[in-house]
């Protein structure tokens, strides 16, 4: 009985993993959740620039303040240079997504708001 | 008696595949910092000795934070078209890997040109007003880093990243 029932319950589990939707893709809001370092009213203007190096956009006096960041294959959200040289192979894989650090501070120099936005790939 | 020497021999391949395979030294901001620029302690160098070492800072944030453009290149002397043509095709050979993109295609080359950097490569400094030529050494960079230094109102580095923005 047991032995007659296995083919069968095979083949279910088989069935159920082809019918198993992936895992979805980590979407930017989440993403934005595990940026390290980053927390609203605690934050300053000099904490983000020592994680991520020189803004690549400043705008209305330097109130908002952002990052080009490339997402890597192990997952983690690097500082990018404005400089990117394309005939080097080494930037081949740059341009499949990179997102915009967008920071908001307040006039004391905390971080009032932040968007990650994805701008690529 | 048969099981030491089939261990042995497991144990001598193992390290003839270990010392056989290329070793490239990662280009880490710790380690990259430690070599060519030791000079950066908290609580030591000022914003003279800083500026003195590397120049004026690209950008001067509020807050006391300075900023620098520094990149890691084989050669510090300005390359000319053909030297600047043969140095992007070195890269280009040794990086051009069609399967996959996130690993060199020659190991061996890029480990003996990583060996080549630390021994006579140079940080160089992007300034205000970058030297002539400069633009060649953007292309040629083996690594490109962002020293963030906050210094306090007595002019004392307080804390300091080295964040590597490429390539």
């Amino acid at each position: 009985m047991v032995r007659s029932a296995v083919p069968f319950l095979l083949a279910g589990l088989v069935l159920t993993s082809c019918s198993t939707p992936r895992p979805a893709a980590v979407d930017v809001p989440e993403r934005a959740t595990r940026l390290p370092g980053i927390s609203i009213g605690q934050t300053t203007r000099a904490d983000l620039l020592l994680r991520y190096g020189m803004p690549t956009g400043r705008f209305e006096n330097d109130r908002i303040l952002t990052f080009m960041l490339r997402l890597t294959a192990d997952d983690e959200l690097l500082p990018v240079s404005g400089d990117v040289a394309w005939r080097d192979p080494r930037f081949r894989t740059w341009d499949f997504a990179t997102y915009s650090l967008v920071t908001v501070f307040e006039p004391d120099g905390r971080l009032a708001r932040f968007e990650l936005v994805r701008v690529n790939g | 008696m048969i099981r030491p020497v089939l261990g042995l021999g497991v144990l001598l391949a193992a390290v003839a595949c270990e010392t056989g395979h290329p070793v490239v030294v990662p280009l880490t901001p710790e380690r990259v910092q430690h070599h060519w620029l030791p000079g950066i302690e908290d609580g030591k160098t000022t914003l003279a000795s800083a500026t003195a070492a590397l120049g004026a800072p690209l950008s001067f944030e509020g807050g006391g934070v300075g900023i620098w453009r520094l990149l890691l290149v084989l050669d510090p002397t300005f390359p000319d078209d053909d030297a600047l043509d043969a140095e992007l095709d070195e890269i280009a050979y040794l990086w051009w890997n069609p399967y996959d993109p996130y690993r060199p295609v020659n190991m061996a080359g890029v480990a003996e040109r990583r060996e080549r950097l630390f021994e006579n490569g140079a940080m160089v400094t992007a300034g205000a007003a970058p030297p002539p030529g400069f633009a060649r050494h953007a292309l040629l960079r083996e690594a490109e880093f962002h020293l963030v230094a906050a210094f306090g109102p007595d002019g004392v580095l307080r804390r300091h990243s080295f964040v590597r923005v490429g390539p």
